[in-house]
């Protein structure tokens, strides 16, 4: 007999036992809980693009001792790298959180409104007021209707098959010296700039939140402009996209979803956005 | 010779250094749902995932490319289920999921999804009479659908240790499902 064999699987035990296998299909996490744990490890996931981003301007910085860290907080000099870098992963680790627990609260609040029949009106046309419905403090940890959210997938893909290395971490913390030169080395300014750009998504953050989904937009494009490729740049495509939903801007919610898709491939953020705009064949 | 030429660095491809982020976004599902069927109740899977992960993060230094990441994952996954199941068992008598039965992402009937959430619970308890070893070829091969030889690597046994594993964790769920529609119409 081979292992694939069926024939274990016979007559009313087997039928039994088939039921069995497949119950399995929903055992990977939902949206909502990979979202919760990428919040979690939010420090070990922006310290290992962080530390990337370190070995390609000169490793020794962040080595450089605490006391020497403390003394320059704030002080933006090339010297205190480590202890920007520090304090960008301090920041990062909340922007993640808060724009988990954000996101996700506008997902729920969306299917709410999806599944309840009374709204009338505001399901044929598109409704500015969805983003006004907004709970501004959204629960964190999403656990009571995890199992509402309607991916129509029998089990949520995992986030990328076979990701090219490029989600979070944009360059591999390669201290081999030079193999064949792949890539141009990592733009430095991105530790530099992590308060002004955790800055700016907490205040489209803050416009979501208090009904202002188009002043969101336009400090949503001012930090594309200005961190094109930040460390938070993901977060502020998700935002964008869930932003553009609620405003009844499919198309552009859309097109901004393919091009994130096509930027990160092997982002976990991709499941919330298949979710918000659907997936294109 | 120069440090550089280590045999492992430079034998024709050296292996690139693996992201820890990389690994979070190629595994995380595949961590969560074998943590599930490995053991650890569903209350538990934020939890028990994000220790892998810490576990993962820890380790990836030591990782060194003589197997598959999956597989290298799903190893460390068997340690966090197995201590977890053991926890389990000093806190609590039962660690099945208590949850109240809902839609499931499949969008299924309430009863469908009663019926199946049933047949996953007597999984976990056909599963529980496996040792670990009989459970991670059983997971890994009728659950994953990992092909055989992989599964014995992954487990670190030969092949033909690993199909005996799987036919004899066949036999015991099968004895198990058996006994249990017996006394489903015995009651």
């Amino acid at each position: 007999m081979t292992p694939q064999d069926p024939s274990w699987l016979q007559g009313e035990v087997g039928d039994e036992l088939r039921s069995m296998l497949e119950s399995t299909v929903d055992d990977g996490p939902t949206p909502e809980q990979l979202l919760a744990l990428q919040a979690g490890l939010a420090t070990l996931l922006v310290a290992s693009a962080g530390a990337a981003a370190g070995t390609g301007v000169g490793a020794g910085a962040a080595g450089a001792g605490s006391a020497a860290a403390k003394a320059v907080v704030g002080g933006a000099t090339a010297k205190g790298l480590g202890a920007i870098a520090l304090s960008g992963v301090t920041k990062a680790v909340i922007a993640v959180a808060v724009v988990g627990s954000v996101v996700g609260g506008v997902a729920l609040q969306r299917r709410a409104q999806v599944t309840t029949p009374s709204p009338g009106p505001a399901q044929t046309q598109p409704a500015p007021s969805a983003a006004t419905a907004l709970d501004p403090s959204p629960p964190p940890q999403l656990v009571a209707p995890e199992e509402a959210a309607a991916t129509p997938d029998p089990e949520p893909p995992p986030p990328s098959p076979r990701p090219p290395p490029k989600a979070l971490a944009a360059v591999p913390p390669s201290p081999v010296p030079s193999p064949p030169a792949a890539e141009t080395p990592p733009p430095p300014a991105k530790a530099f700039s992590a308060d002004a750009e955790l800055s700016l998504l907490q205040t489209a953050m803050d416009a979501v939140a208090s009904g202002h989904p188009r002043e969101a937009l336009e400090t949503l494009d001012s930090h594309a402009d200005q961190f094109a490729t930040g460390g938070l740049a993901q977060e502020r495509e998700v935002l964008a996209i869930d932003v553009l939903v609620s405003l009844g801007r499919s198309e552009e919610a859309k097109a901004r979803a393919n091009r994130f898709r096509a930027a990160y491939p092997a982002s976990t953020h991709l499941l919330h956005i298949d979710s918000l705009v659907g997936r294109d064949p | 010779m120069t440090a550089v030429e280590a045999p492992t660095a430079q034998g024709g491809m050296a292996p690139p250094p693996v992201a820890f982020a990389d690994v979070y976004s190629a595994h995380s599902v595949f961590v969560w749902r074998s943590l599930r069927r490995l053991g650890v109740p569903s209350t538990d899977l934020d939890d028990a995932s994000q220790e892998t992960f810490v576990v993962i993060h820890r380790r990836l230094p030591e990782f060194q490319h003589r197997s598959s990441l999956k597989t290298w994952v799903f190893g460390i996954c068997l340690r966090v289920a197995s201590d977890w199941r053991k926890r389990a068992h000093l806190k609590r008598e039962t660690g099945y999921d208590q949850a109240p039965v809902q839609r499931t992402q499949s969008g299924d009937l309430p009863t469908a999804a009663i019926a199946r959430r049933q047949a996953r619970q007597k999984l976990d308890q056909a599963l529980d009479t496996l040792d670990e070893d009989k459970r991670a070829v059983f997971v890994l091969f009728e659950l994953e659908q990992m092909p055989m030889q992989e599964v014995a690597d992954t487990v670190g046994c030969p092949l033909q240790t690993a199909y005996a594993r799987l036919y004899a964790a066949r036999k015991l769920v099968t004895e198990w499902v058996t006994r249990s529609l017996q006394q489903e119409v015995a009651s």
